[in-house]
């Protein structure tokens, strides 16, 4: 038989993948065998391993293993040694319950740690007002430096209703 | 003109399709992959009536698709059509899917997140396609709310996925560059600039028949519209180089191409048994042969249509039976002859 890559060498590995529960057998002769391994390895190369990793190197930096151990999700009851293993969060609250723990590894995820883009529509309108809100405080602490002290008291007078509103309607 | 513009009708022979797929969770219920008894199918119900509820012309248009309610040949032949993942199909329990009669729209239900919206456009058409996802993601918004985070956007179960929760993804045909070996170089490039170039069933699968996929992987930090934009250029780059590359071939090797392409259309038109491996290869051969207008009389549209019936779970439900593989094989040359030896006018 042919090595079914080249078409050349005569095959003298023979393989059988399951993948998606369907049946594959492969020939091949072996230098086209070792070509296809390096593309296995990069297909094995999997993301909970690759996020398990990651976490790992937070650890070795942190130099106390047993305090990592116990954090847990009031919520849905998840630990962060779960998380480490499965690579999965529980819940939302999962989130705030590790954020120390996991906000390097979002960091080193993303490049970033703050959401920009499409809000829901419900939540979104608070947290819009919010956005608003801290630009504008950014803002206000520019005109102070600057001393122009007369646009700052008119902006320090929005800012009030704007935090009036968010605490009346918001969380 | 310039040889450096866009050229439509050359990305159109590159590009085969566009995907849009959002993130959803819902707030006051665990993950998914946490809790998939108790809350599982109260999910299922809500979001399908989220999305038709009071619209008749889309209670006409989407079904609700249980997977535990359709045969395991039937899940393989959406995984092979990519409407629905591999790991939704194998969630027997309370995976379902909404899916459109134009087979354009699939909302995964109960998968690694409660709903993945997902849109699939021929071309490059991401615009388009997150446009018909924002309009299912907001039905859905309507009756129920989403588990978000002021600093981490919409929440999931991965990491990987926060933010905008948006994966954009472009499928393109790319024979000669993968040919001359430069995907290696380009994958690494991309993931330079936090995109990543897989085969065709996504994550953990090889590409065949040189189609590949390429998509963002950040989703944090950066909006949709940016992300969009940013792989669009990543792709339209790649379209001019594969493009510039055919071009160089057809002046260069013309003999050596001609008899490429018409050597797999003398196997495709003859062959009595065929893998799937050799029948894609084989195939983008041809898609390569017609983009070049050496073969005028067949069409793109054909062989994309003929690439989604030479897969097993079509074979499996075509022939209403389980093959084994030789089976099979003899089966996909049988479909494959039947189409490229159509008679045309």
């Amino acid at each position: 038989m042919l090595c079914e890559e080249c078409k050349i060498n005569i095959a003298t590995v023979h393989m059988t993948k399951i993948i998606n529960n369907v049946k594959e057998e492969i020939h091949l002769c072996e230098t086209c065998t070792r070509e296809k391994k390096s593309e296995d390895f990069e297909v094995a190369f999997a993301i909970p391993k690759l996020l398990a990793s990651l976490l790992d190197m937070n650890i070795d930096k942190q130099q106390n293993p047993t305090a990592i151990a116990r954090p847990k999700c009031q919520n849905c009851g998840m630990t962060y040694v779960d998380f480490r293993r499965t690579g999965k969060l529980g819940c939302g609250r999962c989130y705030d319950s590790f954020r120390n723990n996991i906000l390097p590894l979002i960091k080193r995820i993303h490049g970033s740690t703050q959401h920009v883009g499409k809000l829901p529509k419900k939540s979104g309108s608070i947290i819009n007002k919010k956005r608003v809100l801290n630009s504008k405080k950014a803002l206000l602490k520019e005109l102070i430096i600057e001393e122009k002290f007369e646009n700052a008291a008119l902006l320090r007078d929005e800012i009030k209703i704007i935090e009036e509103d968010i605490k009346e309607n918001g969380r | 003109m310039s040889s450096e513009l866009y050229d439509e009708k050359k990305a159109a022979d590159i590009v085969v399709s566009s995907r849009i797929r959002l993130a959803r969770n819902f707030e006051n219920y665990n993950f998914a992959h946490v809790d998939r008894k108790t809350s599982g199918e109260e999910i299922v119900e809500k979001v399908y009536l989220a999305i038709v509820k009071g619209n008749r012309k889309y209670e006409e248009e989407f079904n609700l698709i249980r997977i535990e309610s359709i045969s395991e040949v039937d899940r393989l032949r959406y995984v092979e059509k990519h409407l629905i993942s591999i790991m939704l199909s194998n969630n027997t329990k309370t995976g379902a899917f909404v899916l459109n009669t134009e087979e354009t729209i699939s909302i995964m239900i109960n998968e690694e997140d409660h709903v993945r919206i997902q849109c699939i456009v021929p071309d490059l058409q991401l615009d388009k396609a997150l446009a018909s996802a924002y309009i299912i993601d907001d039905l859905i918004e309507k009756d129920m709310t989403y588990e978000f985070h002021e600093k981490f956007g919409y929440l999931s179960s991965c990491p990987t996925n926060i933010g905008t929760g948006l994966r954009a993804s472009v499928m393109l045909h790319l024979p000669v560059l993968s040919n001359v070996g430069y995907i290696g170089g380009i994958k690494r490039v991309a993931g330079q600039i936090g995109l990543a170039v897989r085969g065709i069933y996504g994550e953990g699968t090889e590409a065949k028949g040189n189609l590949f996929q390429i998509s963002n992987q950040i989703t944090l930090g950066i909006s949709e519209e940016e992300t969009l934009k940013n792989l669009k250029n990543t792709v339209v780059q790649i379209i001019q180089k594969e493009s510039a590359l055919r071009d160089k071939l057809l002046l260069e090797k013309k003999d050596e191409v001609e008899d490429n392409v018409f050597r797999a259309l003398g196997i495709l038109k003859n062959a009595r048994i065929i893998t799937t491996n050799e029948a894609m290869k084989l195939i983008s051969s041809l898609k390569l042969g017609i983009a070049l207008n050496l073969i005028q009389d067949i069409s793109l549209e054909e062989v994309d249509l003929l690439i989604s019936s030479i897969q097993v779970g079509y074979l499996h439900k075509h022939f209403k039976e389980n093959l084994v593989e030789k089976e099979r094989d003899i089966k996909r040359a049988e479909i494959i002859r039947g189409q490229v030896n159509r008679r045309r006018k």
